[in-house]
């Protein structure tokens, strides 16, 4: 069949345009570490987590797919394999981000921890190498997790190929991992930014913004390599209305989690918890957590309500870029407050390091998609994917 | 459908039925006479429901003196029971609902049963408020309706009241759905009776002709209640854990509620359905149609959530740790290690332990383990909510007023009796209505020769 061979070339003006971006990222950063590297940090820790949060929702899509026996997505699934190949380069962001830890996070200086006995007591899990080290760790486990994914669908033994019952095991396991190593993960990276407080359902909070903006970047790169050519004829309406349903779900449950924690706060109102929400609350901040809602929620929730505008994928690829920008805007507002208090400022040390690395994990991931064959021709569900009809 | 073949999976029926013999094995037993084994289970079920009968009654003429609620502890067995069902009832929806959105065409054996469990597990639960309230007979206060009381009335900011709208709402789709899905199967009854029976399915099954319009308009109608089903799976417990999340009291207030709440009635509603399907399928001869790929299925399912559970349990302790609150730490120590702490044992073990098992292959083969884990979950989860409700108040802030908690016969009986209205309503519905959904289980059938032809034309 025709499909085997669906190779793809990257279009040099795409490429030269992220890997430009990618630089301007890094300039700013290093500019910001001599000239405001309290703030360009803070710039750093949202890139960071927004390209670990890309990354990571390639491995976990994929697990889904595996774990649920789905075919509808089998030609697309070589898109989450190529995020999560951008992995090793967010461990080595993650590496770097240790650099930046004084000036981020109040419980790395002895002399806070010393005068504050909350501080003191959670001395035994917020400490710097306790940090690098669950980092390290986590990244481990995740790096070997997606290889070994994405290695199922380029394998034609039968008892380790994309369907075998060793990939259902190996998905169901990585989802139970992930799960946990992403809680911590975040409770390490953005709630110890404010240590006196806490929230259980933090970790599921970032959980519900990886597969938001994943879910977006997966839309995004599909329709483009439709356009592009390797997914032309192979891409249905069917798949394009899924994935806008998708995309539709987890923002919505993006919000319902924000609305759980803001509401049990606001009501309970314990001094503990509310200090999160007191100077959110006021002044650009408050404007600044309204409008994600607006964004990341009401603005996909709106547009996606119809069955026409789930198919008609100039719609969706805007509201998925939408999605991305909601979710920058969700990070800032809860990097922000700690570091800079009541006065929000946005400017280049903000924009450059996130602008750099989504777009450096543009560039690799559509660098690994030109890597191998789009179409995962040995996958056995490839046909019933390829005929996929919904009413 | 030749797919799956090509595949190499087992299909969602076996035996190679047509749809003729679907028909006969579904809507058969009911022109039968019962068996003794359901004459046996009625009497059972109807005989525990007695006793829950007796035991309202008295203590509705009592008061709710008779419960062993004491100055400490003011919310105990009823309210315990009242999130047991209600969490019992998320299966039904979610199978019915979600697996319909998501195409997962392994519902379509089960669906049926567990949407009249979730009906009928509401039920039961909606019973606890109303027999808490001491004097059920003004229960119609808990609605806003235009009335003359003056600045006294009901208070929206609680969840209480959350609770009515939230459980009203969902009683009111599940029953509409569940009805929408049972026309079809309802004119077959119509047709194969006579007399007034026949008369009775005409009107029940609205006229229903099975044209290609009638089968088009249907399916639209059964997406759209889906869409419609869907968030309040999600909502009803969401709005049930804020009883206790919106308070300040340790152990009750974590942010973590609502979505733990959803996927704790989720898990405890598959165990239940799993449960009572793995009895109708023995019963009932339903070995064809209730496979073990579907109980396969719904083992992950629980495991799945059984895990989350888990999650939510251990993030909660950590955070006990981590938010350096005396009172939460204590509250917790309480939980695991206090006089009740046996409680916290059973749940763990219950909830997160024992669905682990069902990771290996070798178990989810056998029947009869996984028989006796879901029995366990469906125990566990009803201790969660006791160790949630009972471990958290009965050691409050002030030493000086803690206490221990003992149910009475009362409390006990009105459980049981819960439980016998379950079963009993469980048994009418296997004996009147179809137990299976037969028109969706048609749309999932083997077609061996056409699939066939369709493959030598597509291969032509």
């Amino acid at each position: 069949m025709q499909i085997t061979d669906r190779t793809y070339t990257p279009a040099p003006v795409l490429l030269r345009t992220l890997r430009n971006l990618s630089l301007f990222g890094l300039i700013v950063f290093v500019a910001g570490l001599f000239l405001n590297h309290e703030r360009v940090w803070g710039g750093y820790l949202m890139g960071f987590h927004f390209f670990t949060a890309l990354a990571l929702a390639g491995p976990f899509f994929l697990a889904l797919l595996y774990v649920t026996g789905s075919s509808w997505a089998t030609a697309l699934q070589r898109i989450p394999e190529a995020m999560g190949k951008a992995l090793p380069a967010a461990l080595v962001l993650g590496v770097v981000l240790i650099a930046g830890l004084p000036s981020l996070y109040e419980w790395s200086h002895a002399s806070v921890v010393e005068h504050d006995a909350l501080l003191a007591h959670k001395s035994p899990y917020l400490n710097t190498t306790g940090f690098a080290l669950r980092l390290l760790a986590m990244f481990a486990i995740w790096i070997f997790f997606s290889r070994k994914l994405s290695a199922r669908s380029l394998s034609s033994d039968p008892r380790h190929g994309p369907r075998s019952g060793a990939t259902l095991k190996l998905s169901a396991l990585f989802v139970a991992v992930f799960a946990i190593t992403y809680s911590v993960a975040n409770f390490d990276w953005l709630m110890s930014m404010e240590p006196h407080w806490f929230s259980t359902i933090f970790g599921l909070y970032q959980l519900a913004g990886l597969a938001s903006a994943g879910c977006a970047v997966a839309i995004i790169l599909a329709i483009y390599l439709e356009k592009r050519g390797p997914l032309r004829g192979i891409l249905r309406d069917d798949h394009v209305h899924d994935m806008a349903k998708l995309l539709f779900a987890f923002t919505l449950f993006w919000a319902y989690i924000w609305y759980c924690q803001y509401m049990l706060i606001w009501y309970a109102d314990i001094p503990e918890e509310t200090s999160y929400y007191l100077h959110r609350q006021e002044g650009p901040w408050w404007l600044l957590v309204r409008s994600t809602l607006a964004v990341k929620w009401g603005l996909p929730f709106l547009a996606l309500l119809s069955r026409w505008a789930c198919r008609n994928r100039v719609l969706v690829v805007r509201v998925a870029a939408i999605v991305l920008l909601g979710h920058a805007m969700d990070l800032f507002a809860q990097v922000g407050p700690p570091l800079m208090g009541s006065e929000a400022k946005l400017g280049i040390w903000e924009i450059g390091p996130v602008l750099g690395a989504v777009s450096f994990f543009f560039l690799l991931t559509i660098r690994n998609l030109s890597r191998e064959s789009v179409v995962p021709a040995k996958d056995p569900r490839l046909a019933e994917s390829m005929h996929y009809h919904t009413s | 459908m030749a797919d799956h073949i090509a595949t190499g999976e087992t299909p969602l029926i076996t035996g190679g039925k047509t749809p003729a013999q679907v028909t006969a094995d579904v809507f058969g037993p009911l022109d039968r006479k019962p068996t003794w084994l359901w004459y046996a289970a009625f009497l059972l079920a109807a005989s525990a429901l007695i006793v829950g009968v007796v035991s309202v009654t008295y203590q509705i003429m009592t008061g709710i003196g008779t419960w062993g609620l004491n100055r400490t502890i003011g919310w105990a067995f009823d309210i315990t029971n009242f999130v047991f069902w209600v969490g019992i009832g998320h299966a039904g929806t979610l199978i019915s609902a979600v697996l319909l959105l998501m195409r997962q065409k392994w519902r379509t054996s089960i669906n049926r049963s567990a949407e009249a469990m979730t009906i009928f597990a509401v039920i039961c639960a909606g019973l606890f408020p109303l027999i808490h309230m001491g004097r059920p007979w003004l229960c119609y206060w808990v609605f806003p309706y235009p009335n003359f009381r003056g600045p006294l009335w009901v208070n929206w900011r609680s969840p209480l009241l959350w609770d009515v709208f939230a459980i009203g709402t969902y009683f009111t789709i599940s029953l509409v759905f569940w009805y929408i899905g049972l026309v079809p199967d309802l004119a077959t009854l119509r047709d194969r009776a006579r007399g007034l029976r026949k008369k009775i399915f005409g009107f029940l099954s609205f006229g229903w002709d099975g044209s290609a319009r009638t089968w088009s308009r249907y399916e639209v109608a059964c997406l759209l209640l889906a869409a419609l089903a869907t968030p309040l799976v999600v909502s009803v417990h969401s709005v049930v854990s804020t009883d206790f999340a919106t308070a300040n009291l340790p152990g009750w207030h974590t942010t973590v509620f609502p979505p733990y709440f959803v996927i704790g009635a989720i898990f405890s509603g598959f165990a239940m359905v799993l449960t009572l399907m793995l009895i109708a399928r023995k019963v009932m001869n339903f070995e064809d149609y209730i496979t073990m790929k579907h109980i396969g299925a719904m083992c992950r399912v629980i495991v799945f959530t059984g895990s989350i559970v888990g999650l939510a349990y251990a993030t909660e302790l950590f955070t006990a740790w981590y938010s350096g609150s005396e009172y939460e730490q204590f509250a917790f120590n309480n939980r695991m290690f206090g006089p009740m702490g046996w409680s916290y044992g059973i749940m763990v073990g219950c909830n997160v332990i024992a669905p682990q098992f069902l990771w290996l292959r070798k178990v989810r083969n056998s029947l009869p383990l996984i028989f006796i884990i879901t029995l366990l979950v469906n125990v566990g989860m009803w201790f969660e909510r006791f160790v949630i409700i009972v471990t958290s108040l009965h050691r409050d802030f002030l030493p000086s007023s803690w206490t221990s908690y003992l149910p009475t016969w009362v409390e006990i009986g009105t459980l049981v009796g819960s439980f016998g209205l379950f079963f009993t309503l469980f048994l009418l519905f296997c004996r009147f209505l179809p137990m299976i959904a037969a028109a969706e289980i048609k749309t999932v059938l083997e077609h061996p020769e056409r699939d066939a032809k369709d493959a030598d034309r597509r291969a032509a």
